[in-house]
């Protein structure tokens, strides 16, 4: 054992010479004090590694010195060991109180008081490590935090940049850590629409926001481009089944919500049964159908979606199981029935959302949250009630293409499931001057696209959509004939003519479908039902000239556009 | 009491332990000893002049500690009766006890006396 420096306090000479002479035959060195008063003052000066203290002392006793050192030792250990020929327990539970750590009673047996100082002396190196394991612990702990903060911030850039707080949107986010398992995204689309992504990780902290990275990436950037939510959550998938270990997979529900269509698709994968209540009260039970994203290998991932109507005011709930597997303190889950009561009791629409948020929260109160508790209400408004941010759809760069034309035919194959209209808005912008009207030009050409492919290569007619059935019916024919489509094309023709101050894009479609009639239409005839289905009204209004020609399965539009002053 | 005059008036046993430990200082603790037990003997005399059994009680105590520590368990064992009585503030009518104190001190004393010249 090392050599430690003792203090002794003891008011009797004799009993401290015994000890003084004691400890220092063992190696120590010894520093003596007479009374309690002096006890203190040495070890102030003295700092020595162990006490060994008289109780009944003049001037201040024992216990009183005991107290104050063990003030001024702070976090380290020095052991007390109180000097005593007291025997009753209330006078032994005394010197304990005041801090004492041992005993060792008169007449001093030398073998016990070596044994003590080695047992302390362990006590006192075990504190030592562990107060510097301890530090180093705080010190990484900090260290760690720092990071996970400069992390997240970087992390909300991303994954925040949207469009959550639209006033249409409620939305509840609770993280657990710094970091939280669930993801909660919301982008407006070129086309006016929006897309909103909830995901629930596996797991919690580092591992599940890492895979929130690309995943958010991906939502935005693909959403700003013009792609669709099938392509969406099929690249989302890839993506996370290539990146993420096995075992660690995505919870998800995806919203496509089109303000004109008053229609929303919706995907869910590995997410509660979600809801649609419709402003009469009538609800919609949306049941996952699908495996989470990150699991299934291209081939195998089915993108399948519910496709509803969507009346103004009607309202899409969507969640993570955060909310269903929120315990209580008797370790119940708060359970969807608890969920559905809540809804049936509700009264007034526009409070139900903050309902459910206080009833989950007041069913937890006590219990230690167990998971994340996420979840968004969106509701069907009117697309003026949205300020729409254009900001990231508008560009610095001045030259580009100036006069210039193409031609892109797409076939029957790549119709069966590829959206060309990225791709296409994408040459489209390559102009400067088009680059503001993004929004226009991506709805002007959905709008002619779908018409050509629904109503003219795979002949579907409009009128199907009429009622919410046939809403869905249509649909599903859509996707089983394109499914299986032989033959057939759509060819997209741009010419572009600058102007002195600006430019003329004509957008010239043309299918292989049979035509219809259109002649009633060209003459400002407005009361067919067929010609409503088409959009057509909305792309007139958004271009100088809309025109079909030939046998109606070519159509004209002409867009000029002028240099902002 | 006869518990009392059945322990020995100076432990052999830890006369010895306490020349092996001390050596050549053994009889210098034997005379500080000696010294401080004439402060101590005054103390407990005085403090029951004055009826002042808090002032007994600790110069009893601590002539406790530092007899035990010699080996003078008689003396120990006397002065823990003594600090006993004055902790029960029953300090009337202890004369004799402190009479058969201060016999066995002298006896003592003379013995540790022998030991210092010896």
């Amino acid at each position: 054992m090392d050599q430690i420096k003792v203090l002794v306090a003891d008011d009797n000479e004799s009993d401290r010479m015994i000890l003084s002479t004691i400890l220092k035959k063992q190696g120590h060195q010894v520093v003596q004090a007479e009374n309690g008063q002096r006890a203190v003052e040495l070890f102030t000066s003295e700092q020595p590694h162990l006490v060994l203290m008289d109780a009944l002392m003049p001037e201040m006793d024992g216990f009183e010195a005991a107290r104050l050192i063990k003030c001024l030792a702070g976090e380290d250990l020095i052991p007390i060991i109180f000097l005593t020929s007291l025997r009753d327990a209330s006078s032994l539970a005394q010197c304990l109180d005041a801090g004492g750590d041992d005993f060792l009673s008169k007449p001093y047996n030398r073998v016990i008081l070596e044994a003590k100082i080695n047992a302390f002396q362990r006590m006192r190196q075990m504190h030592k490590t562990l107060q510097k394991q301890r530090d180093q612990i705080a010190a990484n702990n900090s260290y760690l935090l720092q990071e996970q903060r400069v992390a997240k911030a970087v992390f909300d850039n991303v994954a925040h940049s949207g469009c959550l707080d639209a006033p249409n949107i409620q939305h509840l986010l609770s993280p657990l850590a710094v970091f939280n398992g669930d993801v909660l995204l919301a982008a407006r689309k070129p086309s006016g629409g929006m897309h909103i992504l909830l995901g629930d990780f596996t797991g919690h902290g580092l591992p599940a926001a890492v895979g929130a990275m690309p995943l958010a990436e991906i939502f935005y950037g693909m959403t700003t481009k013009g792609f669709g939510m099938t392509d969406i959550l099929r690249e989302i998938n890839l993506k996370l089944k290539s990146i993420l270990p096995v075992g660690v997979f995505c919870c998800a529900g995806m919203v496509d919500l089109s303000f004109r269509k008053r229609s929303i698709s919706v995907w869910l994968g590995g997410v509660p049964n979600c809801y649609l209540i419709r402003t009469n009260g009538e609800r919609e039970v949306l049941s996952s159908n699908h495996l989470p994203v990150g699991v299934l290998g291209r081939r195998e991932f089915d993108d399948t979606c519910y496709e509803l109507t969507m009346e103004l005011g009607d309202r899409f709930y969507l969640w993570s199981d955060g909310i269903h597997e929120a315990r209580n303190e008797n370790n119940e889950m708060y359970g969807e029935d608890r969920l559905l009561s809540i809804i049936d009791a509700n009264e007034n629409q526009n409070m139900l959302f903050s309902e459910i948020r206080d009833d989950v929260t007041e069913h937890i109160q006590n219990s230690s949250r167990d998971d994340d508790i996420t979840m968004l209400e969106v509701m069907m408004v009117e697309e003026s009630a949205l300020s729409f941010e254009n900001a990231e759809f508008e560009a610095g760069a001045v030259s580009g293409p100036t006069d210039w034309s193409m031609k892109y035919r797409f076939g029957a194959v790549t119709l069966r499931d590829f959206n060309p209209l990225p791709l296409l808005l994408h040459l489209l912008m390559e102009v400067p001057g088009l680059r503001p009207h993004s929004g226009t030009l991506y709805t002007m050409l959905a709008e002619l696209f779908s018409n050509a492919l629904e109503h003219g290569v795979i002949g579907l007619s409009s009128r199907l959509k009429a009622s919410p059935e046939g809403f869905a019916s249509y649909y599903e024919e859509r996707q089983k004939r394109l499914a299986s489509l032989q033959e057939g094309f759509v060819e997209f023709e741009f010419v572009h003519t600058p102007l002195p101050d600006g430019g003329e894009l004509i957008i010239r479609v043309m299918d292989s479908g049979k035509g219809f009639n259109y002649q009633k239409h060209n003459t400002n005839d407005t009361g067919d039902e067929d010609f409503h289905g088409r959009g057509i009204p909305l792309v007139s209004s958004l271009c100088q000239n809309l025109r079909y020609v030939g046998c109606g399965n070519q159509v004209e539009a002409c867009f000029e556009w002028r240099r902002e002053a | 009491m006869n518990d009392i005059a059945a322990l020995p008036r100076l432990d052999e046993v830890v006369i010895a332990e306490l020349k092996e430990i001390m050596e050549e200082d053994f009889a210098m603790l034997l005379e500080t000893w000696l010294q401080d037990a004439v402060d101590r003997v005054s103390a407990i005399d005085g403090s029951f002049a004055d009826k002042n059994a808090e002032a007994l009680r600790e110069a009893s105590h601590s002539f406790k500690g530092s007899c035990s520590n010699i080996g003078a368990a008689r003396l120990s064992q006397l002065s823990a009766v003594v600090e006993q009585k004055a902790r029960d503030g029953q300090i009337d009518g202890i004369e004799d006890l402190l009479q058969d104190l201060k016999s066995e001190y002298q006896a003592v004393k003379v013995l540790v006396e022998a030991e210092v010249s010896a």
